[in-house]
């Protein structure tokens, strides 16, 4: 019986090869083993209008997917590889663990104990903030997020302050523990506000869900909400 | 006006209020989900609103004795009628609002719900009167200088569409629509599709007593004419724009489509009157291809219309206008009719853009008209009326129901 997520994954990886580089028909995969879990051709648009929207491919080029695709899923080769092992190769990147350890060597500023725990808040933070970044790599986020802070509206010096700093290590958050909640809302708000600049505001809701859904894992999350940042 | 006259006008009155459910459901489904009960919210004021500023105003300013053949003078907060004067009242007043409400769509998303009431207002109460005393009012200037629009494609759609021109240019595109780097639109699909499609049905259903209740009578119009005209007027639209979307290797989009056949009934409706059904054909199919292609401008130009208003109603009812000019059965054809025309058109955006962009210009000095990012972030329904549109469906950012 044929494995019709196994199949997915190959009609993906072949559609997308000409359009795509490696590291964004991975991102592409993701988006498939995360949203696309029931066969059908609703989906299948849906799926390839995603992967599209995300990376920037022109709707000409769009509509010959769509029937690529669908003829791939019918007719895939033997040989075509599975790229589920190369996605789970890619997984082992710097969890945003390793970040936050380094969040949790430095003194947090409630009680001045070595060594303590960084406050729940500050690790959702940094997981929302980290997984959108992530996300967004293949957009020019902070280069989006340092015009903002410039710009009338959201003019904002302890941001850009900020938003420079993260730019040079985006895998370390230590400056999130000097926000209060009122802040670090504003910083997400900005970071919203970032990707819909850079991507567009359906992008941006997806890319915001995405994360919303990693933070929910965390068990802080049930002593600080991701929503409360919303 | 007859017994008879009187019963078509009052179905004619309660048709062209039905338009109001039709522009609701449209502007609604072309709008995200989080946004729903604001454009409907929107919608619905313009009606209650507006209908009461226009009978205690505007009434008066469009049809009072004009002065100057600018403005009127008399008639305000009218109590006592005649059977016909009522009826004309009650139904200019669904005319008022419907060109109140053309704006919402073009707007919404980004809008504080309190600045629009009072712009809504103002058009109910001052922008469309005074261009219609021009045009409707036996002394206006406009008509005695000959110009023609039978049932409103210049006096109540392109007032509509200047103003709401106005309103995308001041308050800006919706947060991301456009690219800072690259100037690229991105599609912000609206929730529901279906709710356009039934909009427009419902909208083709009251331009029927939109164009047939601007009748002078019924032995002086024909009636079955009028009523022929715009429902081909509507179907050509419909089809100019498939056919653009066709030469053009686009898909054909359902949105597009239908805002087509509006375009079409709204440029039939200066001439419903005056032409032949073949013209009402040209006509409506030309409006429908000329919203296509003026859509896709103003997006270059990144005016932000979520609905298409200015193309649909703007630009369709200037052309809708000229073509009464060009193609009219009773009237020969003439470069001082067509002159005459151009006028009314010129005169129209020149009034009703400028005072709308200084109106939009004034509100946002003294109260601010544009939601913050917060809130268009949000969702405008939460943040200005404190209710959701869809319960058990919306989720909110935090992927939990609401």
């Amino acid at each position: 019986m044929k494995d019709s997520r196994k199949l997915r994954r190959q009609a993906a990886w072949m559609c997308f090869e000409p359009h795509l580089n490696e590291e964004q028909r991975l991102g592409a995969i993701q988006m498939l083993e995360h949203s696309y879990q029931v066969e059908g051709v609703t989906n299948q648009i849906s799926y390839i209008g995603a992967v599209c929207a995300r990376y920037g491919i022109s709707e000409k080029v769009r509509k010959s997917l769509y029937f690529n695709f669908h003829q791939l899923l019918s007719d895939m080769p033997e040989s075509a590889i599975d790229p589920l092992t190369r996605l789970q190769g890619d997984r082992q990147r710097p969890a945003p663990k390793d970040s936050l350890d380094s969040v949790s060597d430095q003194k947090p500023r409630t009680n001045g104990k070595p060594n303590a725990k960084p406050p729940a808040k500050v690790v959702i933070f940094s997981q929302l903030a980290y997984q959108v970044q992530d996300d967004c790599k293949h957009c020019d986020l902070f280069t989006t997020l340092r015009h903002l802070t410039e710009d009338g509206r959201n003019r904002n010096q302890v941001f850009a302050g900020i938003i420079e700093h993260w730019s040079k290590n985006p895998d370390n958050f230590s400056w999130a523990l000097k926000l209060e909640e009122a802040e670090l809302k504003q910083f997400v708000h900005l970071l919203y506000t970032g990707v819909c600049e850079a991507l567009g505001p359906v992008e941006a809701d997806r890319c915001f869900h995405r994360a919303l859904v990693v933070c929910e894992r965390r068990a802080e999350a049930k002593e600080f909400p991701p929503a409360r940042f919303l | 006006m007859n017994e008879l006259e009187v019963i078509w006008m009052a179905v004619c009155v309660a048709l062209v209020f039905f338009m109001q459910a039709g522009f609701a459901f449209l502007e609604a489904g072309a709008a995200r989900a989080k946004n729903a009960v604001n454009v409907m919210m929107k919608n619905y004021m313009d009606m209650s609103l507006g209908a009461v500023i226009f009978w205690a105003v505007g009434y008066g300013v469009m049809f009072g004795d004009s002065v100057f053949g600018l403005i009127g003078s008399d008639r305000f907060f009218p109590n006592q009628f005649s059977s016909r004067d009522a009826i004309h009242l009650a139904y200019q007043t669904m005319f008022a609002a419907t060109a109140a409400t053309i704006v919402s769509g073009a707007v919404s998303e980004r809008i504080h719900f309190g600045a629009y009431l009072l712009f809504s207002a103002m058009v109910s109460g001052f922008i469309y009167p005074v261009f219609g005393a021009w045009v409707w009012n036996d002394n206006g200037w406009l008509a005695k200088l000959g110009f023609i629009d039978f049932a409103g494609s210049t006096v109540v759609h392109s007032v509509g569409g200047w103003c709401s021109l106005a309103g995308v240019i001041v308050l800006g595109p919706r947060l991301g629509r456009y690219s800072r780097a690259t100037s690229e639109a991105r599609e912000i699909p609206g929730h529901s599709l279906p709710h356009v499609v039934l909009g427009a049905f419902i909208l083709w259903l009251g331009w029927f007593g939109f164009n047939g209740g601007s009748i002078q009578s019924l032995e002086h119009d024909n009636l079955g004419l009028i009523l022929l005209n715009t429902h081909l007027g509507g179907c050509a639209g419909a089809l100019g724009a498939m056919l653009l979307m066709r030469l053009k290797r686009q898909p054909i989009l359902v949105s597009r489509t239908v805002n087509g056949s509006v375009a079409g009934l709204v440029s039939i409706t200066a001439g419903a009157s005056h032409f032949s059904p073949a013209a009402a054909l040209l006509v409506g199919a030309m409006a429908g291809m000329l919203y296509s292609i003026s859509v896709d401008l103003l997006d270059r130009l990144q005016f932000d219309d979520v609905v298409g208003a200015v193309s649909v109603h703007g630009i369709a009812g200037a052309w809708g206008t000229l073509a009464v000019a060009l193609f009219s059965q009773d009237i020969a054809f003439s470069l001082g009719f067509v002159m005459v025309q151009l006028t009314g058109i010129v005169a129209c955006f020149a009034w009703a853009f400028s005072v709308a962009f200084l109106l939009f210009k004034l509100l946002d000095k003294f109260i601010g008209i544009r939601a913050s990012t917060l809130h268009e972030q949000r969702g405008l329904d939460y943040t200005e009326h404190y209710e959701v549109g869809y319960p058990e469906f919306q989720k909110r950012l935090d992927g939990k129901m609401i």
